[in-house]
């Protein structure tokens, strides 16, 4: 029985990453290699950004004795990058999973339901960790060897590393599931818990680099800190570096003991929470005048109401605005530094708006708001499909949600940066025009991709947010849109031309994609949706 | 007012439907029975333009669903066999959208929610969001917001499930009155007494052929239309 429940949920997630709700003929071998190149794109990235960091850690680190140290700090990176990529998705899998009342009402001891759940999240602990801990174990191995005691601590270590970060998602998942219960609107403190949540991971992130110069200058402090706060990553280092198997015994034990804890506890409890009735404040309706509108602005009202209920929808969908504000602010407060870095390098000059508004339009490419938004009709998409409305209507509404979310802090940010730095016409110009067609893009990407990629399947809308492939391709895409024309124009046209007419260059590109791709969705578009489901 | 010609729809290898012809006319309740998998939600989501089908055509009131979805659907209101709906919004939210969809004025909306709301006693719970309804109180917010732009044609994929009796009764007294008015009812149901009742005409469908339609006379005879059902599947 729990064989077959760990197979169901293997399943789901893969097919929740991989398959789409639209039924189509086999997929062609070219399509079949983009996805190969688009997931090779991914993983590069991310091997990348952890490799750096672990090269400029790993020499110094196991050069001034703390090769145990390295390890660790590998790990902790794991175990955060782990619990910061689980912890919602922990909840919704435990507590909120459409599924659970059913499975309940099975002869299923509750305990298999649990441990088929958590296994799932395992597996998906450990592709998150294979991203922090290959990449640290190669480059210790490229420059330090390998040694095949070493290879058989590190494997043993990187089975129950994700023990840890799953224990605390269990615990976070479970509180925010018993307070989300007592609380009257609960949308309003998942969204303020998890901004909060995320505002600290991002500037943790953002200070890393800061972070490594200290831990590095003040190494055998910060060691003995964590060899007595930290405890189970000092001996998961220890045990890998020094081949030391009683650090390797205590780092399984600080693993595995409260693992069993919390299980033996959330497979107590689990019934309880999962059957817990769901407050609602009963409001009484009174009659009001209705306020009319055309069918056009109701779907984007709808729309509008469905973006700003789901807060799962605003922290993943809308991450980027926080950013582009963050940036709009930060271009006012420290408005004397670009101008500082002009004094040194006066060739800056001319580069300084266009980067600035690369960067915007960099930080409005991270909106993935319409990414999801046909997945999200779920079951419910007949609907809009039996209303006399057009498809193309629909898919457009979607679209122009996700631009009249984002646009407002774009436009925020142009115009701190045109007020702070000076610019010549043109360039004012570009500082509005170019992210707000960037921003236009993404809305229309995101729906043209969901459209072909749509997941109705969804147990709980998380999945159909955060695991939806049309999700991940209009993330990794948008942000190509601009790193590519940027690098192209690093390495060839910057030679050629000038950063402003190369942007109008590609404002123009831009935009005949955006007609091109309103135009689909008004007519193939239109036709594809009437009937999908 | 709805005309169902050589109808065929394949999923994969399987037919669903099969060269099925119906016609229901102004004024009548038309039921339409079958067995679990006969092709009765194919053949009704085919009817709402929600379903593409291979062969055959479907008109609307002499119009082709095929050649004017939108102008059909106007005319129509469809309620699906499970209320699936925007659990974000609350149900007078969701009422308002679907008058605003269908273009209904401001104040024949907020009579007939008014008039309907009342009699399937909904209206205190109408600001409540519709994740906290019941099943049988989302089957009640599908059927008004299916007459809030008071439709030609109703639709139903076996609308009584998770009524109670009382929502049953009513419902039953205003398909009568559309009819009466000059629209027509078509829907699926597995309540044989409700159809015997009820409808006008009736179709059985089995394996997606047509079995046998016509008036409720015509089709039962002197027997119970469960007795010709069960016959008929005995086949």
């Amino acid at each position: 029985m729990l064989k077959t429940l760990i197979i169901v949920r293997l399943r789901a997630l893969y097919s929740s990453f991989f398959r789409s709700s639209r039924i189509r003929k086999n997929r062609g071998t070219a399509f079949k290699v983009l996805v190969g190149i688009f997931a090779l794109y991914i993983i590069a990235n991310f091997f990348i950004m952890f490799g750096g960091l672990f090269f400029s850690m790993c020499r110094p680190m196991v050069s001034s004795g703390f090769a145990w140290l390295y390890f660790s700090f590998a790990a902790l990176i794991s175990i955060t990058l782990c619990f910061v990529g689980s912890v919602f998705l922990t909840k919704a899998q435990l507590f909120d999973a459409q599924d659970n009342e059913l499975l309940m009402s099975m002869p299923i001891p509750p305990g298999y339901i649990l441990s088929s759940r958590i296994i799932m999240l395992l597996v998906l602990n450990y592709a998150c960790e294979l991203f922090v801990l290959l990449p640290a174990g190669i480059i210790y191995c490229i420059n330090y060897g390998v040694t095949f005691t070493g290879v058989v601590f590190y494997i043993i270590g990187f089975l129950f590393l994700p023990f840890i970060p799953l224990t605390l998602s269990c615990i976070f998942g479970w509180l925010l599931a018993v307070i989300s219960e007592r609380v009257r609107n609960r949308s309003l403190f998942t969204t303020v818990f998890s901004l909060v949540f995320f505002v600290l991971y991002f500037y943790f992130v953002s200070q890393m680099n800061s972070y490594l110069q200290v831990i590095i200058e003040n190494i055998s402090l910060i060691g003995a800190k964590i060899k007595s706060f930290v405890f189970p990553v000092y001996h998961f280092g220890l045990a890998i570096s020094e081949k030391n198997i009683l650090s390797l015994v205590f780092f399984l034990l600080c693993a595995i003991v409260p693992f069993a804890v919390v299980y033996i506890i959330l497979s107590n409890n689990i019934i309880k929470t999962v059957t817990a009735k769901k407050g609602f404040k009963r409001i009484r309706y009174r009659e009001k005048p209705l306020k009319v509108g055309s069918a056009k602005t109701a779907l984007l009202k709808k729309e509008l109401k469905r973006f700003s209920s789901t807060p799962m929808y605003i922290l993943n969908g809308s991450l980027g605005i926080l950013f582009t504000l963050a940036f709009a602010v930060g271009i006012i407060i420290y408005r004397d530094l670009p101008n500082l870095y002009i004094k040194n390098m006066p060739q800056l000059s001319s580069y300084m708006n266009p980067l600035l508004t690369t960067v915007i339009c960099f930080l409005a490419s991270t909106n993935i708001i319409s990414a999801p938004s046909i997945s999200l009709e779920g079951k419910s998409i007949w609907i809009v499909q039996s209303f006399p409305v057009d498809g193309g209507d629909v898919l457009l509404a979607k679209a122009k949600m996700h631009m009249v979310v984002c646009l407002p802090s774009v436009l925020l940010a142009s115009l701190s940066c045109v007020l702070m730095y000076k610019a010549s016409p043109v360039q004012i110009l570009l500082t509005f025009l170019l992210p707000v067609l960037v921003t236009v893009f993404c809305a229309l990407f995101g729906v043209v991709v969901n459209l072909h990629f749509p997941k109705f399947d969804w147990i709980n809308e998380t999945i159909a947010i955060k695991q939806g492939l049309s999700t991940v391709i209009a993330m990794f895409a948008s942000m190509a849109v601009i790193f590519i024309p940027g690098l192209l124009y690093l390495l060839l046209f910057a030679r050629l031309m000038s950063p402003e007419l190369y942007m109008f260059a590609f404002a123009i590109i831009l935009g005949a994609l955006c007609i091109w791709m309103r135009r689909y969705l008004k007519t193939k578009g239109s036709a594809i949706f009437a009937y999908l489901g | 007012m709805l005309k169902i010609e050589n109808l065929t729809k394949k999923y994969g290898d399987k037919t669903a439907v099969d060269n099925l012809s119906l016609h229901i006319k102004k004024g009548m309740i038309y039921g339409f029975i079958g067995h679990n998998g006969a092709g009765k939600t194919t053949t009704i989501k085919s009817c709402c333009g929600i379903l593409q089908f291979d062969e055959g055509e479907i008109y609307i009131d002499g119009v082709s669903i095929k050649e004017d979805p939108l102008g059909c659907k106007r005319m129509i209101a469809y309620i699906p066999d499970n209320p699936y709906l925007y659990e974000f919004l609350s149900g007078i939210q969701y009422l308002n959208f679907v008058a605003d969809i269908f273009n209904v004025p401001k104040a024949e909306r907020g009579e007939r929610i008014r008039k309907y709301s009342s009699l399937f006693e909904l209206t205190d719970d109408l600001a409540q969001p519709i994740s906290s309804y019941s099943r049988g109180m989302k089957q009640k917010l599908v059927i008004i917001s299916a007459l809030i732009h008071d439709p030609k044609l109703v639709i139903m994929d076996e609308p009584f499930v998770g009524l109670d009796p009382k929502a049953t009764h009513y419902l039953k007294t205003i398909l009568r009155e559309i009819c009466n008015n000059g629209g027509a009812i078509f829907f699926s149901t597995h309540v044989l007494e409700v159809a015997e009742r009820l409808c006008d005409e009736v179709a059985i469908i089995r394996k997606g052929k047509l079995v046998i339609s016509g008036s409720m006379e015509e089709v039962k005879g002197n027997d119970s239309l469960e007795d010709i059902f069960l016959e008929l599947e005995g086949e």
